[in-house]
């Protein structure tokens, strides 16, 4: 008998959403936080959403809203007065569920920036040296 | 415990486990890519792998065909996000005036309202031309879920901008086809058109699960 309900346990485990809570959710608490290591600084945003309902719809609307509000704040941050701001090698961390609550985590350093506008490069020069539009 | 209980225990047990095997086989728990963009450095320059999802309705062959664009366009996206990505933030006073008359027996009111909104928006868009972009791989769950990943790296870029450049060369050292096209057209050109009620219901193509990493491989 209890040999079933072990099977039982571990097969309902197993079974894809069945868990609702995600391990370190959210990583940070909620703002901008700036992280140095190994001497490179590098910038975590994390910004929290409400669903509300509960159906999938309304999750993805507030995952959204998670991952707008976190750059929203990381502009803040980064330039209080700004209207406007270009990112580039800006990278969408995590993303997780907690109860009502969706939670974005976002991040920005040197090293990405530096390889997206590397590859960015790389492109914009192959589209000018071959256009791919005929006239 | 009675051998009748042993046996119902046992049955349900594997009958659970087997359940759950056919829930994995061929289908994205399989897949080991998830939502989001893996960026790696390689020899001369970045690679990355880019991955989106995208939820299906039905389990229906043209079902899971929109959700493999979407899913393949949320990908290239999240590429052209991370080359750039404009946040704007925007605030306004959007002002509304709302007039409505009615008749009540023989006088006649007129209703005037003014709505002052006070509106804060936050947008980000991403725009870029992409180029060398290939797909690598896609995985299914029956009736939840499409994903699909692509990629992009140096020698792609350089391999479709060589291509790009000979289809360019090969167009103008031949001559155009065009009107014996045309003329074929012409010829060939009786459609076939089945009209089909609007109403009416065809049974579903189902498909089963599958994850295809074939091509990642080699990436």
């Amino acid at each position: 008998m209890k040999l079933g309900i072990v099977i039982f346990s571990l097969a309902i485990y197993q079974i894809p959403y069945a868990r609702s809570a995600e391990p370190n959710c959210p990583p940070f608490p909620v703002g901008v936080h700036e992280i140095e290591e190994q001497g490179t600084k590098f910038y975590i945003s994390v910004a929290r959403a409400e669903s509300l309902s509960e159906s999938e719809e309304s999750f993805v609307m507030a995952e959204a809203e998670a991952r707008v509000n976190a750059r929203a704040s990381l502009m803040k941050y980064l330039s209080p007065e700004a209207k406007f701001i270009r990112f580039s090698g800006l990278i969408d961390t995590q993303l997780c569920r907690e109860t009502v609550e969706v939670f974005a985590a976002i991040k920005l350093n040197e090293q990405n920036r530096k390889r997206a506008v590397g590859l960015g490069k790389m492109i914009s020069d192959s589209i000018n040296k071959h256009p791919s539009l005929l006239k | 415990m009675s051998i009748t209980k042993k046996i119902f225990v046992s049955f349900f047990a594997s009958s659970t486990l087997i359940s759950c095997i056919n829930v994995y086989a061929g289908s994205c728990q399989e897949y080991k890519y998830s939502h989001g963009i893996d960026v790696q450095d390689v020899e001369g320059g970045t690679k990355i792998l880019s991955t989106g999802t995208a939820s299906v309705s039905f389990d229906d062959v043209d079902s899971i065909k929109d959700a493999r664009d979407e899913a393949t366009m949320e990908a290239k996206a999240l590429i052209s996000k991370f080359l750039t990505e404009d946040i704007m933030s925007d605030e306004k006073i959007n002002s509304v005036v709302k007039e409505s008359s009615a008749t009540s027996g023989n006088s006649r009111t007129a209703d005037r309202t003014q709505l002052t909104e006070r509106v804060k928006s936050l947008r980000n868009s991403s725009h870029a031309l992409l180029r060398g972009v290939v797909p690598l791989g896609d995985c299914y769950t029956k009736a939840r879920e499409v994903r699909v990943t692509v990629g992009i790296k140096p020698e792609t870029i350089n391999s479709a901008g060589n291509l790009s450049a000979g289809i360019s060369n090969s167009v103008v050292t031949q001559p155009r086809t065009s009107s014996a096209n045309q003329s074929n057209t012409k010829s060939h050109g009786k459609a076939n058109h089945v009209n089909t009620p609007a109403n009416s219901s065809t049974p579903l193509r189902e498909v089963e699960g599958y994850s295809n990493t074939e091509r990642m491989n080699n990436f």
